[in-house]
């Protein structure tokens, strides 16, 4: 096809086949000169403005021409058999709600699972055996501090008395265990009576004993439990009695399997033999 | 006793057992397109398809035919998709354009009922190739030397046509 020369066409022909060129701003620079002296023309100065005007007006009528959706749908089913279509979007349709469905299950799982661990991390930390939990060495070396320094107000049965303390101890209300309290004492020391600590996990009886002559006390406690809960020690045997000898800066005990399912701790100012060899001595 | 199925009587006007054959033997095979095909004819060639119908609408004057025409025009384009779609990027509005007025010469001698809208007078003086020209360079898009191309005329030929529908419509009392 030959090339095209615009200035084949007659002035009108050229005036209105490039009015849109000229409107905007593409108008070839060759032509620029011949389309301004056009439109100096008798008449023609209003040209562009009523084309513009003109065209926007045909544009706008023809906008309000378009196919219905039914129509569209035929064009379409040129290249796709509508069933076809809507059968792969309905599958589509059912991998995302089979994979919405997935989901929620895997999310509900892990919200159950969660739920779950939690349960369990309750239940490890709140109803494991009651002698695991029970830090008696910790508990109890407070309990005898307190008590020397309270010596009176703290037992719930003051009595020099070893029947009496035995029948207490033998009645309390709910103590799953028989304490056996040292009996057989030296001459310069004596009870002073007992009571029952109830620490909700466990139940501690105790009896407390004193030096007649220095008040110095020793604090004799026993529990439900064994005695391998307790930390490890090198064992002592003193007279029979096989013992576990703990210190801290201030008292000295030590623990012995009294009965099965029996653990007695004994805690006061002395060392640890002396203190193992009172309770061998008061069995 | 062996039993025989239910014999089923055709109504008079069914066609007769050869004639149904041969209706079936004359229909094609559907055609199959893969996705991309069919994403291409969506996307870009649907797309256009009210574009192409005002165009259609500025040759026939007429709601129906325009409907016709571009129904051709895309059965016809649907049945070279894969030239289309395998020859770079197509101007798929030069592609419609030109196919349009093909379709529209094949269907040559259909009467169509025309309208009586304020845009129907306004492009009824105007001839027909003029409007061609006018509706595809200033409501289609297409330059002067792609509407030539689309209507498989020279650029002179196309710019005197136009040159003389926009005279024309200037000169209608077009409003809206």
């Amino acid at each position: 096809m030959a090339a095209f020369n615009a200035n084949e066409l007659s002035e009108q022909d050229l005036l209105h086949s490039f009015m849109a060129e000229y409107l905007d701003g593409e108008l070839p620079e060759a032509l620029r000169a011949k389309f301004d002296d056009l439109l100096k023309k008798p008449g023609q100065a209003q040209l562009p403005e009523h084309f513009q005007a003109m065209r926007g007006r045909l544009q706008l009528s023809l906008q309000s021409y378009y196919l219905k959706e039914g129509e569209v749908q035929e064009l379409r089913s040129f290249v796709q058999d509508p069933t076809v279509k809507a059968t792969a979007e309905n599958v589509r349709i059912d991998e995302l709600g089979r994979g919405e469905i997935v989901g929620t299950i895997l999310r509900r799982l892990a919200l159950v699972a969660v739920a779950a661990g939690l349960v369990g991390l309750a239940v490890w930390k709140f109803a494991t055996p009651k002698a695991a939990t029970f830090k008696a060495l910790e508990y109890l070396g407070y309990e005898a501090l307190a008590m020397e320094e309270d010596p009176r107000d703290r037992l719930d049965l003051p009595s020099h008395e070893m029947k009496e303390i035995r029948q207490y101890l033998t009645a309390y209300p709910g103590l799953e265990f028989k304490p056996k309290p040292i009996a057989k004492l030296p001459e310069d020391w004596r009870p002073d009576g007992a009571t029952i600590i109830d620490y909700e996990i466990a139940k501690v009886s105790v009896v407390q004993y004193s030096h007649t002559g220095t008040k110095e006390k020793m604090f004799h406690f026993s529990y439900a439990g064994e005695l391998s809960d307790l930390p490890k020690s090198d064992p002592g045997n003193i007279k029979g009695l096989v013992y576990q000898a703990y210190a801290s800066d201030e008292l000295n005990l030590v623990a012995w399997q009294q009965a099965p399912g029996l653990v007695s701790i004994l805690a006061g100012r002395r060392s640890g033999l002396e203190l193992a060899e009172f309770a061998a001595d008061g069995k | 006793m062996k039993k025989i199925k239910t014999l089923t009587f055709l109504p008079p006007t069914f066609p007769s057992a050869v004639a149904l054959r041969s209706v079936l033997v004359a229909q094609p095979a559907a055609k199959q397109y893969d996705e991309s095909l069919i994403n291409f004819y969506e996307e870009h060639l649907v797309g256009h398809a009210d574009t192409l119908y005002r165009f259609a609408f500025a040759l026939t004057l007429s709601l129906d035919g325009a409907a016709q025409c571009v129904r051709r025009t895309y059965k016809d384009v649907s049945g070279k998709l894969e030239n289309l779609h395998g020859g770079g990027e197509p101007n798929v509005a030069l592609v419609l354009i030109s196919e349009c007025w093909k379709a529209f010469a094949a269907m040559k001698g259909q009467k169509f009922t025309e309208g009586q809208s304020a845009v129907t007078r306004a492009l009824k003086p105007i001839a027909l190739d003029g409007r061609a020209a006018m509706v595809a360079v200033d409501v289609a898009g297409l330059s002067p030397g792609e509407a030539a191309k689309a209507l498989g005329w020279s650029e002179k030929d196309l710019r005197h046509k136009l040159a003389e529908a926009r005279r024309s419509l200037m000169m209608s009392t077009l409003d809206v």
